[in-house]
């Protein structure tokens, strides 16, 4: 409970700090509501829409928090549901990507960068304002309407799920032998990486060269002109700051 | 080891028709009892191997030889006050060491500890908790998770060597994950899956992974960026004392502290899993693939080939993780550039030349298994020489004061 007291505190002293722990109390209400209707009929689904729910919060914690390294912390937690709803919807191999890429790789680096340019101990809160976040919003509605508008009117392959229905199709067809969605679910691993060396081996190869040239470039911008090489006399300063910082 | 006569349940024929009791089974004896235990004795056997290194006796005062040492030292840690630095963030400074915790403890959830049963085509289940299609990378993923953890709790503690000891942790566990990572590949390659419990059974097949030149390579690699991983001796800059006090548990102390030692402890018999079972051929006996033939027979010589497999694995472990130890105590901790560059310059080049000759060994040797493998090691053995001198070669070229790097890199390996 001290820690539901505690990430409530996060969101003191912001212009919305009222609306923020009602939202997410009427937030919570709701989820139960719907979670105990929903565990008498279908108790996968009603597992799916709490795990949902905590997803939701921790993505308004990303949006809400005070400090940024909580914020940063939200995501991380966010992107763990996101991988929780991967398992659930029995694609495990893309919820092990989704760790070791987005909480690994992406949610580490930018804590990297939190500690090496920012004030490293974050507690400066960010500026904020309820008309700052209204073209944030519209871009992630108009965002999410594109997405959800193409996924739900693509068409589904054979023995695969059509997002528009509700039920998936059986793993085992009636003669015994592995529908097309129980050979993903087996070894999504080896059905991956046929199809991006098979199908889509050109947009395979040009992603990778995308990736080099940007390799390539942040090196080049990092390294910068010959004989402006960082010393300790000019630079120092500029290297010691954080923690001068963090000290006061 | 009293606690894996329960991990049997899985193989037990109620285990496969109720699988809730078999998770049930793993939670309760394995993960809440058995694990820890192991680690517990992993460090009483390191306090003990590190006394034989240095010329001293190591703990020998409570029980016989100093058989209790870790139930009194759990004991300290469980009653010493449990202090929060006052300027620190409270849930963070929590959160650090939990997730260490969590992240170590999951890894183990996908690593095939014996043979387990037979299926309907004569490959083995594994004597597992959950046997992931996605396996290891699973396992990789959970173990970066870690990263997250190290950041936090030093972030949290407000403290300068702390922060200090986290960001030399992160960026140590960035780079050495992407060596770790090239190094498993062969394995896959030659197994044909991301299932441990498959890569076990292809090496019950084909014999050990680590019998041939890439194998080989490959097996040494990922040891040495998994110790990295772990920020164990000689790379564990992260916590170095003689610099940083403790790194990014400097401001823990009681069971929080309890829980650093813990993770680091399990994350050293993971590595020795990670490594037995992707190259060493997990429980499989060197050279014949004996007990698998018992399996088909009755419930007691499929406990019998059981036992057997889970004994050879558990030997195998030790080795490893009495090899971590001598490690420990022999080499001196390598200066921040070394480590990067021994990443960068030397094991990232080394694992991406490793994979065409993994590919030309699963050509030559894997995909006919039953041809001679004279030509295969001549060839694969030849360009994994020639790739060494390449790496080694061009590390160190310059010579200069900078260069100094460049030769310790190559002897480390070389």
């Amino acid at each position: 409970m001290g820690g539901v007291i505690r990430i409530l505190q996060d969101f003191e002293g912001t212009s919305v700090n009222r609306l923020v722990p009602g939202v997410m109390a009427g937030l919570v209400g709701l989820g139960v509501l719907v979670g105990a209707l929903c565990l008498v009929t279908s108790p996968v689904r009603s597992v799916f829409l709490v795990v949902s729910g905590v997803g939701v919060l921790m993505a308004l914690g990303t949006v809400l928090a005070r400090n940024l390294v909580h914020s940063a912390l939200y995501l991380v937690a966010f992107f763990f549901v996101v991988a929780c709803q991967f398992v659930l919807l029995e694609v495990d191999f893309l919820a092990a990507v989704q760790v070791l890429l987005y909480i690994g790789a992406v949610a580490v680096l930018m804590m990297f960068g939190i500690m090496l340019t920012r004030n490293v101990q974050g507690a400066e809160p960010r500026r904020r304002g309820f008309f700052r976040y209204l073209p944030a919003a519209a871009v992630a509605v108009g965002m999410m309407v594109m997405l959800g508008r193409g996924i739900l009117s693509g068409p589904a392959s054979e023995g695969l799920a059509d997002w528009r229905r509700q039920t998936r199709p059986a793993l085992v067809k009636e003669d015994g032998t592995l529908n097309e969605r129980g050979k993903l679910t087996n070894n999504l691993g080896l059905v991956i990486g046929q199809e991006m060396l098979g199908r889509w081996v050109v947009p395979f190869e040009m992603a990778g060269l995308l990736l080099t040239v940007a390799l390539v470039g942040s090196v080049t911008l990092a390294m910068g002109e010959r004989g402006e090489e960082a010393g300790p006399g000019r630079d120092g300063a500029a290297l010691r700051s954080p923690f001068e910082r963090m000290s006061r | 080891m009293s606690g894996f006569a329960v991990l049997w349940a899985q193989a037990m024929p109620v285990g496969q028709a109720v699988p809730w009791l078999r998770y049930a089974a793993w939670l309760l004896l394995g993960f809440a009892a058995a694990f820890p235990l192991v680690v517990a004795y992993v460090v009483l056997a390191e306090r003990k191997l590190a006394g034989r290194f240095q010329d001293r006796i190591g703990p020998n005062r409570v029980g016989p030889f100093g058989t209790l040492q870790p139930i009194a030292d759990l004991i300290k840690l469980l009653t010493k006050e449990d202090i929060v630095p006052e300027a620190a963030d409270p849930v963070m400074h929590l959160a650090g060491p939990v997730i260490l915790t969590v992240s170590a403890m999951a890894v183990l959830a996908v690593v095939p500890m014996g043979f387990g049963g037979l299926d309907e085509d004569g490959h083995l289940t594994g004597l597992v908790p959950v046997d992931l299609p996605a396996g290891l990378l699973y396992l990789i993923a959970m173990a970066s998770v870690s990263a997250v953890g190290v950041f936090l709790s030093g972030w949290a503690s407000r403290n300068k060597y702390a922060l200090l000891g986290a960001m030399r942790a992160v960026a140590q566990l960035v780079s050495y994950e992407i060596p770790q990572v090239l190094a498993t590949v062969p394995a896959l390659l030659w197994a044909g899956s991301l299932s441990l419990v498959t890569v076990v059974d292809r090496q019950v097949e084909l014999g050990w992974f680590v019998w041939s030149p890439p194998g080989f390579v490959a097996f040494v690699t990922v040891v040495v960026a998994s110790i990295a991983e772990v920020n164990r001796a000689p790379f564990d800059l992260p916590e170095a004392e003689s610099e940083l006090v403790a790194g990014f548990h400097t401001e823990y102390s009681g069971m929080r502290f309890g829980l650093f030692f813990l993770a680091e402890y399990m994350n050293v018999f993971t590595v020795g899993c990670l490594a037995s079972v992707l190259f060493l051929g997990g429980g499989a006996l060197p050279f014949t693939s004996f007990p698998k033939g018992l399996l088909g027979g009755s419930v007691a010589m499929m406990v019998l080939a059981n036992v057997i497999s889970v004994g050879t694995f558990a030997v195998k472990v030790g080795v490893m993780v009495f090899l971590m130890f001598w490690v420990r105590a022999t080499l001196p901790r390598l200066r921040v550039d070394q480590l990067m560059g021994f990443a960068w310059k030397f094991l990232v080049p080394l694992g991406l030349l490793n994979l065409p000759i993994s590919a030309l060994w699963f050509e030559l040797a894997i995909r006919e298994p039953d041809r001679s493998r004279v030509m295969a090691w001549v060839w694969t053995g030849f360009l994994e020489l020639m790739a060494l001198g390449m790496v080694a070669g061009v590390n160190s070229r310059k010579v200069g004061r900078r260069d100094v790097v460049g030769s310790l890199e190559t002897d480390w390996v070389a």
